[in-house]
């Protein structure tokens, strides 16, 4: 067993991996309780009407239903601003209407047909668009225009900017609809006892969202909730929504047993949270030497029926455009829409990958345009560590935002240069990349790049506690779930390094508000740099008392002999700067062979060179980063949820037809780190989990320029839209 | 799910018989698709009627007067069969390109010349639609429209979906089934029926009749033939556009020339115009180009899936070159 310090830094084997490659692993759905009935969700036919009145009689007749759980038998509290446990309006096809409770699933199943809904169709909208126009139907009070009024940040004066723009390059992008899909769908298990409540649940938040919003919305004390993720089968930004809880939690009140509930595929596709369709309109101003003096972006994002985090999702469509180049002015105008689509929520890398898209593309066509390699390009005008000019706005002794506007504060490290140059060694982009619109033939090759910047992983609070028994063993215990990502090894090889104790003396308790401190959502890829500053505090934290208590030795076997008894450590982490802006950064490179005939992109080479600081575990880093590229390649290919314009239903709720790649058109993916350890961090480490997603559209666009001289502005590139965009860009079979 | 029987006759007579009790009775091989269609809503049955286990309905035997496939027999079966060499390599080829091994464990030749359409809005329980009993074809006034026929539809644009069908054809296979009146043998292009005929089926068996296998009459020993399929994605995708074409090389010349096109119209077609523009002819760009416009002369692609008539081309005049390559070993 490797000691501290070297455990920083070594691949050591990923804890929990054989109980889940055995099928070992609880997840919430593998989870029973004595007595326990199942629940099913009643879910909408239309996407948009109010219920006139529901009918469960034939269905409370069959034998082995216990409870049909309509709106009129939940209380009158909001989950999120925009939602209720159930409602009268329904908002799109799949919107919950009614909860089954039953002894089994399939007479649940079965109950859910003898529900009885008189529904009053109301009108529906799907498109963003529609839905702002004057007149259009409101699917929320307050009408459909998230928050009322477009979010704008900026920093100088991004219009002046244009105006005063030698040239100006604009361009118009789409991306789609689809779904995070994880391959454990939702569930939650509720059982009550007495005026406490326990739910066990897929969940990337217990402590900062379910706990507090079933707390509110059952009525009862915080403290009577206990939410728990045994294990979680992906999240990939999602499952940070408590409905599901909540209704299970209601029903499991009164049936006063156990209820558990389980999503179905085509429920985890409709009725869990989507990425939301977006359009973009993007324009930047260079001066006469080229170099970017004004960005402005405008886009406009569907946020589905219900918003959940899509104000998020929006604000971060606009941190590259405002950040990635060095730009006196840059403008970001986000409108959040109200459409009867399936709801959006999170997914991996919020709307960064989205903005990134148009950025990067239009930057490529600013460096075409001027006859520029595109490569030199980025290299003269990218971030540099000394961050953007202009004015500091925080006030001195406030952290500054991870995702900042203001000019006037340096990066705690930016390693973005290295990143770009060693990429760039790596593909061979001076040796192998022709010039764009040189190729010929049927199947043309080209190489294209992208970068990203991305929150470094800070600017949220964590606390974690410790416990060391004189037996040697170490309990650390965190609010955060490991979502899949390998967390749990990683916090195991910090508290284990930070004490100097063996790997396998450390446990993990996680993800359970009983036996864990208050913690954050797990999002914005900040376990590793803010849960890991808590850990290690609170190991130092114990450490320091288990010295005072030694009896001579400071090594392992005799602090711990030392000891008299239990002894707790507690660590608090508020990361963050009011020094220095904390961002994470990236450079990818892609070669790609497009068959100018069939609309067929094939990847040959993708190479991710990254600037994650400190790398605690580098395999499972490399697995972090290949992961992260992978799953956005098949979004950038494929992926897609087909929404019926008619009646509103998602028409490929499946993995047939929505389109994950598998791994027969997948490249390997080369993976770089670059830079030192960042200064700000425990042990020098950023953020990872996201930043891998957010440069690859950008990345298959700008090769597949350089291969056919015509840019992708619509994802996902599959052949119809390569083919329609190759013919309007006059590339012929 | 709706409740239903499961029966497993012990022979075929007797799931004829049950088959032919009335229109709620549906037979079931690998059940891949049907299964699907059952816990999907799409499709309703009272009974199934299990083929699966009946002798005499599964494996592969050549002669050399051709081939007999049994109907139960596997795709996976049919992609790893030594018989399958020569000119009926073509078959081994299109059954590997079917969905993933997982399902081409499970199903079956006769199941994939029996399964349904892909169309998206056909298999949505809530889409009402003509394929499904209803009225209108919901899928024409859609902007996706990548799997729907550039042949025309009549008040349906749902394409047949078979990977093996076009080769079978293309090889003047012929399909044996059997009902309540015995057994009868017809070309398996003439299974196929288009939505003119009845919307609701894609098929001519009658009530009660089962698919029992089809028979390949031995081809020249000299034919070649290949099998393309455009998709989206290697693993796990039905053809976006498909082509069986094959040909027999005599002094430098094409000759029984074979173009069947699949996931492009109603029912699998066979090109009688391609493959007369290049009979006779040495295989050349030119000539393939030629029999490509011969085909396109005929599409009417609907608004959204005009890319089709380039993937199209594109099968058509590399599919030339490839069945050149492949007699050059």
């Amino acid at each position: 067993m490797q000691q501290a310090p070297e455990l920083i830094g070594t691949s050591v084997s990923r804890i929990g991996l054989d109980a889940k490659v055995r099928g070992e692993a609880a997840y919430t759905a593998d989870l029973k309780r004595p007595g326990m009935l199942y629940g099913r969700a009643l879910r909408s036919p239309h996407p948009h009407a109010r219920i006139r009145r529901i009918d469960s009689s034939r269905a409370l007749a069959l034998p082995g239903v216990h409870l049909v759980l309509t709106h009129e038998d939940v209380p009158d509290v909001r989950i999120d601003a925009d939602l209720l446990p159930l409602d009268d309006t329904v908002r799109f096809a799949g919107d919950e209407v009614a909860v089954v409770v039953a002894e089994r699933p399939s007479i649940a199943e079965d109950a859910l047909a003898l529900v009885e809904v008189e529904y009053e169709v109301l009108p529906p909208l799907f498109e963003a668009g529609e839905a702002l126009q004057p007149g259009a139907p409101a699917i929320h009070e307050g009408g459909n225009l998230v928050g009322g009024d477009v979010l704008v940040v900026e920093r100088g004066d991004a219009e002046a900017g244009l105006a005063d723009s030698a040239r100006v390059f604009s361009g118009h992008f789409h991306t789609q609809m689809h779904s995070p899909a994880g391959m454990e769908t939702r569930a939650a298990l509720a059982e009550w006892d007495g005026d406490r409540v326990t739910v066990w649940k897929t969940s990337r938040a217990v402590h900062a969202v379910d706990r507090r919003t079933l707390a509110r919305v059952l009525e009862v004390p915080e403290e009577h909730v206990r939410v728990i993720c045994s294990a979680m089968g992906g999240g990939f930004g999602a499952k940070d929504e408590s409905r599901l809880a909540v209704l299970t939690a209601l029903a499991a009140r009164r049936v006063e047993r156990p209820v558990r509930i389980e999503y179905s595929r085509v429920e985890e596709f409709t009725a869990g949270r989507n990425r939301q369709e977006t359009d973009i309109d993007l324009d930047i101003g260079v001066d006469e030497h080229g170099a970017p003096v004004a960005v402005r972006m405008r886009a406009l994002m569907n946020a589905g029926a219900y918003v959940a985090s899509g104000m998020g999702v929006t604000r971060r469509i606009g941190q590259g455009p405002i950040y990635l180049y060095t730009t006196p002015h840059a403008r970001f105008e986000g409108r959040t829409v109200y459409t009867n689509r399936p709801a959006g929520g999170s997914f991996r890398g919020l709307g960064a990958p989205l903005g990134h898209f148009a950025l990067e593309v239009v930057i490529d066509q600013i460096a075409h345009n001027l006859e520029i390699d595109p490569l030199d390009y980025r290299l003269a005008h990218h971030v540099t560590p000394a961050g953007q000019p202009g004015d500091r706005q925080t006030p001195p002794d406030e952290l500054v935002p991870d995702q900042p506007v203001e000019g006037g504060v340096p990066f705690s490290s930016n390693a973005l240069h290295e990143c770009i140059e060693a990429g760039a060694n790596r593909i061979g982009w001076r040796e192998h990349r022709a010039p764009t619109g040189n190729a010929s033939g049927p199947r043309r090759r080209g190489i294209g790049m992208a970068l990203g910047n991305y929150k470094g992983g800070g600017n949220v609070m964590a606390e974690a506690e410790v416990r060391v028994t004189p037996d040697g063993r170490v309990v650390v215990a965190i609010g955060n779930v490991d979502v899949g990502q390998g967390s749990e090894t990683v916090l195991a090889q910090m508290a284990a390094a930070a004490l100097g104790a063996p790997l396998d003396a450390i446990e993990l308790v996680m993800a359970d508000t009983g036996h864990t401190l208050w913690a954050h959502v797990t999002a914005g890829s900040t376990t590793t740099v803010t849960s890991g500053g808590a850990v290690k505090l609170a190991t130092e934290d114990a450490l320091r008392e288990m010295r005072e208590l030694s009896a001579g030795g400071d090594d392992w076997t005799s602090l711990v002999s030392g000891l008299p008894g239990e002894i707790v450590g507690h660590g608090q982490m508020q990361s963050g700067s009011p020094d220095a802006v904390l961002n994470a950064f990236a450079a990818h490179f892609a070669e790609v062979e497009v068959d100018v005939e069939t609309g067929q992109i094939r990847v040959l080479r993708y190479v991710a060179a990254h600037d994650s600081g400190r790398i605690i575990n580098p395999r499972m880093a490399e697995g972090q980063v290949s992961g992260g590229v992978l799953q956005f390649l098949g979004i950038a290919m494929r992926e897609e949820m087909l929404i019926d314009r008619a009646t509103g239903v998602t028409l490929n709720p499946g993995f047939l037809e929505h389109k994950f790649t598998s791994i027969v058109d997948f490249p390997a993916v080369e993976v770089i780190f670059c830079g030192d350890p960042d200064p700000l961090t425990p042990y020098g480490a950023k953020a990872l989990g996201e930043p891998p997603v957010v440069p690859v559209f950008a990345a298959i666009s700008n090769a597949f320029a350089n291969a056919t001289g015509v840019w992708l502005h619509e994802v996902p590139f599959t052949p119809q839209r390569v083919i329609s965009a190759l013919r309007a860009g006059g590339v012929t079979a | 799910m709706k409740p239903l029987t499961f029966l497993e006759p012990a022979s075929l007579d007797e799931a004829i018989a049950e088959l032919s009790r009335g229109d709620g009775a549906r037979a079931m091989a690998g059940g891949s698709d049907l299964l699907g269609e059952l816990k999907e809503g799409v499709a309703s049955y009272d009974r199934l009627v299990s083929l699966a286990h009946l002798d005499g309905l599964r494996g592969i035997e050549a002669r050399p007067a051709g081939l007999r496939i049994a109907a139960l027999t596997t795709l996976t079966e049919l992609e790893h069969s030594d018989a399958l060499e020569g000119p009926y390599r073509i078959l081994a080829d299109a059954a590997r390109s079917v969905a993933t091994p997982e399902i081409r464990n499970q199903g079956t030749l006769g199941g994939n010349l029996c399964q349904r359409p892909r169309c998206l809005h056909y298999r949505h329980a809530l889409i009402e639609c003509a394929k499904k009993g209803g009225s209108g074809c919901p899928a024409a006034e859609s902007p996706y429209q990548s799997y729907l026929s550039i042949m025309g539809g009549t008040g349906c644009y749902a394409v047949h979906p078979s990977d093996l069908a076009p080769p079978l054809i293309a090889l003047d296979a012929l399909v044996q089934l059997r009902g309540t009146n015995g057994p009868r043998e017809l070309p398996l292009a003439s299974f196929f029926e288009g939505p003119e005929v009845d919307v609701t089926r894609e098929h001519v068996l009658e009530l009660g009749e089962v698919l029992t296998g089809v028979t390949v009459p031995a081809p020249s020993p000299g034919w070649r033939g290949i099998y393309s399929k455009s998709r989206e994605r290697t693993a796990g995708d039905f053809a976006i556009a498909s082509l069986a074409m094959g040909f027999e090389l005599g002094e430098g010349r094409m000759h029984a020339v074979r173009v069947v096109l699949g996931g492009i119209a109603p029912t699998p077609l066979r090109s009688t115009a391609a493959e007369a523009t290049l009979e006779g002819q040495a295989p050349s760009e030119d000539a393939a180009r030629a029999a490509a416009e011969a085909v396109l002369a005929g599409a009417t692609p609907l608004e959204h899936n005009g890319f089709k008539l380039d993937l199209l081309r594109t099968l058509i005049v590399r599919g030339v070159e490839r069945v050149r390559a492949t007699h050059e070993g």
